[in-house]
């Protein structure tokens, strides 16, 4: 039922409970990155192949042989959805935060800046995001690249 | 042929297998000799794959035994192999990564010696998903005989492959049994590949042995007369209690 609520509506419980500061900005962020992470996680690992566990099985590999070997790279590419569906809305939460709940940060910025009017802070916070997202999932982007190079989606013609 | 006296000799006793209240298998009785080719010929859903999992230890018989040289089937054992009708490799695996996996210590040179066996030491280093149908079956033969099996057992693994293929897997496995002498039990619905493969053709019909037949040719096999005889006997017997006669009897108006 958690995952029902949109994790930003827990920002005033979240403030009640942890004040003001960095805390609260993890706490939100944890809340908000973990579920595309674990159901991707979850829908990966039960639509495992279920005739390489049986091949697996009649190789004599023990559980953790058949988790290293089939389970975990077998829903990679389910948990690196995940990854990736969790840096956006990582960022979005860390912006929200800084705006609402925060006495430093970009966002903090970007709030400050509108009460003056100085448009030139508020465009610059505005870069920095677009900088930071783009590396973050360029980066995410070169893990997955590495990790599934088995696939063929990845291999380099 | 050098006798290898670690192969495996099965013997089947008084087998019975439900799935629910299903009877699959109905008081099997059965003994293939050590280094001995059993092909296990019959339609889909007569059992004989069932047979197959239930030596392997996949499956849990419901009555009845199976014995490998007296010692009781309770647990996977690793000198017993299996080779299944898709590849199955690991794609995320390379090809000797792969080939490993069915050696017990997952060195890299038994996957090697392995893959020189059945010619594709050279794609070693590749992924499974640049191979071709054929070549993926040939890695998959080469893991199950990285871990030196004395029991070979394959569930039609080449019937997904196409005609020229198969005749090149049919020579290269009947040549890898008499170089190493491993008990080979095939588990096919081609007659004509029973035949050619195999000391002895076990039919299977409604979970019984309805026939056991010595392929008495002499190896290398070739597609004569007498190999026309094997095939013919035991095909006919295959289709006889079938309603395939009662099709053709039927008057189609159109």
């Amino acid at each position: 039922m958690i995952r029902n609520v949109p994790h930003l509506a827990m920002l005033p419980v979240i403030l009640i409970w942890f004040g003001i500061g960095e805390t609260a900005k993890v706490v939100l962020i944890s809340l908000g990155t973990f579920f595309p992470i674990y159901l991707n996680t979850f829908h990966g690992i039960r639509y495992v192949d279920a005739s390489l566990i049986e091949m697996g099985k009649t190789y004599g590999l023990n559980k953790l042989q058949l988790f290293k070997d089939i389970i975990f790279p077998g829903a990679m590419s389910s948990i690196m959805i995940g990854v990736r569906q969790s840096l956006g809305r990582m960022w979005l939460t860390l912006i929200v935060a800084e705006t609402i709940a925060a006495k430093s940060g970009i966002g903090f910025m970007a709030t400050n800046a509108r009460e003056f009017m100085l448009m030139d802070v508020i465009l610059l916070s505005l870069i920095i995001y677009a900088l930071l997202g783009s590396i973050s999932d360029f980066v995410a982007g070169l893990i997955e690249k590495r990790i599934l190079r088995w696939h063929s989606n990845f291999r380099k013609a | 042929m050098s006798k290898n006296v670690n192969a495996f000799e099965i013997q089947v006793k008084n087998l019975s297998k439900f799935f629910g209240d299903i009877q699959v298998l109905k008081n099997i009785n059965l003994t293939v000799e050590q280094g001995k080719f059993v092909a296990l010929v019959g339609h889909s859903g007569c059992g004989k794959s069932t047979l197959l999992q239930l030596i392997s230890n996949l499956e849990t018989p419901t009555q009845g035994q199976i014995t490998l040289n007296d010692a009781p089937v309770n647990k996977i054992n690793p000198a017993v192999r299996y080779l299944f009708q898709e590849a199955r490799l690991l794609p995320w695996k390379t090809v000797w990564e792969n080939v490993a996996i069915g050696s017990n210590d997952r060195s890299k040179e038994k996957a090697i010696r392995a893959l020189q066996e059945v010619n594709l030491d050279n794609k070693a280093e590749e992924w499974p998903a640049v191979l071709s149908g054929g070549q993926k079956q040939r890695v998959s033969l080469a893991r199950a005989l990285a871990g030196e099996p004395k029991l070979l057992l394959l569930d039609e693994p080449l019937g997904a492959l196409d005609a020229l293929t198969r005749i090149n897997m049919q020579s290269l496995i009947e040549k890898l049994w008499k170089e190493q002498g491993f008990t080979v039990v095939l588990v096919t619905h081609d007659v004509s590949e029973a035949v050619y493969l195999a000391d002895r053709v076990v039919l299977i019909e409604d979970g019984k042995i309805a026939m056991d037949e010595k392929i008495t040719l002499a190896r290398p096999r070739v597609k004569d007369s007498n190999f026309a005889y094997f095939e013919k006997k035991i095909l006919d017997k295959v289709m006889k209690n079938d309603d395939v006669g009662e099709i053709a009897n039927e008057v189609y108006v159109i």
